[in-house]
């Protein structure tokens, strides 16, 4: 519950931040890139807090819940690296990291390597949520 | 669902130490052959006796894995370790883009290249997370299969169509390829190349079927990541003293950085056309960079043979955990890649910036423009080639050489006639005193004699190689890495060896794909439901024979590897291939109320989009153009000059108008990798399944909420390959 509240209370203020004090103060690219970001959060936040509450009650099939919020997640960071990154590489050029310029390696390396990160966890996770539901029967 | 109570094969148990002695053995040999190679072994030996080595190998293990179950022969009994199927999954289908054009695109547009390697890990994941585990727990043995039983037997049929449509494609363009390669680097003759490549890869798939196909491509692996590393680390060292590419590819592209300007400063290289390899977007803008991601992704999810691959496993958990290996090794690829273009086009730079004259172009450039895969101010050693061999056949002239290669049918196009009429004398003029001329004559008299003329012609006078005068076909990449490394018959043997796997691996994958729909989905499903398994099994084989001798067939007769970037063939494959199965496959598994006829509506939806999409953008763009230019509102710049060109083509007359309406196209259609007028917010022409994905899902929805309810034993079936 608090959870949830607290994460409705940052899209807000994301959406606050982004739109009130851009113009006037904050130059408009990393106005709205950082309300953003701060919007997301909240809405994880927010639906991280719903969907313990869903889990909580009786007769949910949790089994289910567990697998599909994974499967969010995972698709959620899957968008971010492969389409937000992206989007930032140009901003991140100017930046250089052992030759490679920082945009161009992030791409070229850590989108990647994350990529497989993310699979290996995602393979144990699940094996995680399957032992559950396997105990519980 | 049952759990497989039989134990594991023998072999399974000892897959460890068999793979551990076969990795071993291959670092001995190839040790050893370095060593003789040093004492003064002849190249073509040792080049040849890598590749021979190879060749073997795969024949034995894909016969050893001979098996007359049918369980082992469609799914290798299931048992297949997670490390292993994950090499076998990584082989199967990085070929695809990676070796044979991946490298040219990354070559030509640097980070805009990025966008393909992206889209195929992120599908990898999609796999994983959304499909592998679930099409694993149904035990369906073919795609087709699993909408079968979960959408009943007319879109299954439904999918074997589009399955066979899309592995055929796919196949026909893989064996042309190899084909290609063959004939530049072996200098064997096109039709040969094919047919033995058709025969090999029959033998070594259809003893064992899946079991084969698996292990030959585990197998394959292990060459392909070593051709791929060889040349890199070779040029690494030559370059910086280190061998790790990953690490000094960012010292690669700051060289090519400062070669390109140096290149400008010369006046080697025309600023607008010079496009900076680092530079992110200018090829390839964002919203084309995500769309080839984003089908890259959802296509690579839903390949046909790829979905398959993790169901070799015994569990949900060991597909999940192959399709993670694969990706692990797919990284070893996709890391290496770019590394790849960069130090290529760090020599193709730093030979340019030397101001070389024509005549001293180094030999290694020969290789390549031979195959016809690099153009020098249009023209190629080939077109060379070709009027020697109709000057030798009795023409004398220009016309006479043109009308006799007008006669012969190339699978390609002719160079030779591509080129102008100063360039075309030129050649026949020079062809006279070519007979019987060795390559390297016939690469050098190319330099003196015709180069000039072209160049004249393009309007470069200073008689200098420019950067803007070479034009790579993405092939030509590939190719011209292994020239470069001629100095190692060892390093060239590893490069053809994995060429060779690479190969093998895809096409196996493919052919397989085919005659398992075939055998299993046609055969057995339709035409004979009682069929033993070893009749299953004939059945399939017959199917393999069947495919593979069409798909040799398809290669000779009209396709051509050259006539686009192979970028945008492959882009098409994935883009049918999602099209197709990726809202009908996600919506099996995660939405109970999904019905065939959603199911249908929406696999023929996706696919009638995307091709229309492809078809029109390629081949009607006036039309398209028009028909569309209501609903998409185009900037008032380009309908300007639309209004103003089509005037032109208009009021033209005779051979102008020809040449008006070719503009007028020109501007429509768009090239390679700019969208023209004729396009949807700008997206490339192959991509076009970033608007039919999310259209077959919208028709497959609406469809299955009007149509009436899937039956319980559905709902059933669902529910059990949610749970563990």
């Amino acid at each position: 519950m608090i959870e949830t509240v607290f994460g409705l209370l940052l899209v807000l203020a994301g959406a606050g931040v982004g739109f009130g004090l851009t113009s006037s103060f904050i130059p408009v690219p990393i106005g709205i890139g950082g309300a953003l970001i701060v919007a997301s959060i909240g809405l994880v936040l927010a639906a991280h807090g719903v969907f313990r509450q869903r889990l909580k009650r009786e007769g949910t099939d949790t089994h289910w819940w567990r697998t599909c919020g994974l499967a969010v997640t995972i698709l959620v960071l899957l968008a971010i690296a492969g389409f937000v990154v992206p989007a930032f590489v140009p901003l991140l050029n100017a930046f250089k990291i052992a030759g490679f310029p920082l945009g161009y390696y992030v791409t070229a390396v850590g989108v990647l390597i994350g990529f497989v990160m993310i699979l290996f966890w995602h393979a144990a996770r699940s094996e995680r949520i399957d032992s559950l539901e396997k105990q519980a029967e | 669902m049952q759990k497989s109570t039989e134990p594991a094969s023998d072999y399974i148990q000892n897959v460890g130490k068999i793979f551990a002695i076969y990795v071993v053995g291959m670092l001995a040999i190839v040790t050893f052959l370095s060593i003789v190679e040093r004492l003064g072994g002849s190249a073509l030996t040792l080049t040849g006796g890598i590749a021979l080595l190879a060749a073997s190998i795969f024949l034995g293990v894909g016969l050893c894995a001979r098996t007359g179950q049918a369980k082992q022969y469609f799914l290798a009994g299931c048992e297949i370790p997670p490390f292993y199927n994950g090499l076998a999954i990584a082989a199967a289908w990085l070929p695809l883009t990676a070796f044979l054009g991946l490298s040219g695109v990354l070559f030509d547009l640097g980070f805009d290249g990025l966008s393909f390697l992206v889209g195929m890990l992120g599908g990898l994941v999609v796999l994983s997370v959304l499909i592998a585990p679930y099409v694993t727990r149904s035990r369906a043995v073919t795609l087709p299969e699993f909408f079968g039983v979960r959408y009943g037997w007319p879109v299954q049929f439904l999918a074997a169509l589009l399955v066979l449509i899309v592995a055929f494609a796919l196949a026909v363009s893989s064996i042309a390829a190899m084909g290609s390669l063959a004939e530049a680097v072996f200098g064997l003759s096109y039709e040969h190349s094919v047919w033995g490549a058709v025969a090999f890869l029959f033998v070594m798939t259809a003893a064992g079927g899946m079991r084969s196909v698996t292990w030959t491509q585990a197998a394959q692996y292990v060459f392909m990541i070593a051709a791929l590393l060889a040349p890199v680390t070779l040029l690494s060292m030559q370059n910086f003293g280190n061998p790790f590419a990953a690490l000094t590819a960012g010292q690669a592209l700051e060289g090519i950085a400062a070669l390109e300007m140096e290149l400008i400063e010369k006046g080697l290289a025309d600023a607008g056309s010079l496009k900076p390899h680092l530079a992110p977007f200018l090829q390839i803008d964002v919203l084309n960079f995500m769309a080839i991601a984003f089908v890259l992704m959802t296509g690579t999810a839903c390949l046909p043979h790829l979905v398959m691959r993790p169901a070799v496993t015994s569990n949900a958990t060991s597909a999940r955990l192959s399709v993670a290996w694969s990706a692990f090794f797919a990284l070893l690829f996709a890391l290496t890649l770019p590394a790849y273009a960069a130090f290529t086009k760090l020599e193709v730079y730093r030979v340019i910036s030397k101001s070389v004259a024509f005549a001293d172009i180094p030999p290694w450039f020969a290789d390549a423009s031979r195959a016809g895969l690099l153009s020098i101010h249009g023209v190629s050693v080939d077109a060379l080639a070709e009027a020697v061999e109709a000057r030798s056949s009795g023409a004398t002239d220009a016309a006479a050489i043109e009308a006799h290669i007008k006669a012969l049918r190339l699978h390609r196009p002719s160079a030779f006639l591509a080129q102008g009429s100063a360039v075309k004398a030129a050649l026949a003029e020079t062809a006279a005193g070519l007979t019987n001329a060795s390559p390297s004559a016939t690469w050098e008299a190319f330099c003196k004699k015709i180069l000039p003329v072209a160049a004249t012609q393009a309007g470069n006078e200073r008689g200098l190689l420019t950067q803007s005068a070479i034009a790579f076909q993405p092939l030509g990449v590939a190719v011209l890495a292994v020239s470069f490394l001629k100095s190692s018959p060892i390093a060239v043997g590893i490069v053809l060896a994995g060429t060779l796997a690479a190969f093998l691996a895809a096409t196996s994958g493919f052919l397989f794909s085919m005659a398992s729909t075939l055998g299993h989905d046609v055969y057995y499903r339709f035409i004979d439901r009682n069929a033993t398994g070893g009749r299953r099994i004939g059945a399939t084989l017959a199917a393999l024979g069947l495919v593979s001798a069409a798909a040799g067939y398809g290669a000779l007769r009209g396709f051509d590897p050259n006539s686009g970037p192979i970028a945008d063939l492959a882009g098409m494959g994935f883009s049918l291939a999602a099209a197709a199965f990726f809202p009908a496959l996600m919506l099996g598994v995660w939405w109970k109320r999904a019905n065939a006829w959603g199911a249908a509506a929406g696999m023929l939806a996706g696919v009638g989009l995307c091709l229309t999409y492809y078809v029109g953008q390629r081949y009607f763009p006036l039309a398209f153009y028009e028909t569309w230019t209501a609903l998409f509102a185009t900037d008032p710049d380009m309908a300007q000059t639309f209004d103003l060109l089509k005037s032109n083509w208009q009021q033209a007359a005779g051979a102008d108008q020809l040449a008006a309406r070719q503009e007028l196209e020109a501007f429509v259609g768009g090239s390679a990798y700019q969208a023209g007028a004729a396009s949807w917010w700008g997206v490339l022409s192959p991509y076009g399944a970033v608007f039919a994905v999310p259209f077959g899902f919208l028709i497959a929805i609406v469809v299955s909420l009007v149509t009436p309810r899937p039956t319980v034993e559905t709902e059933v079936f669902v529910e059990g390959i949610r749970r563990p």
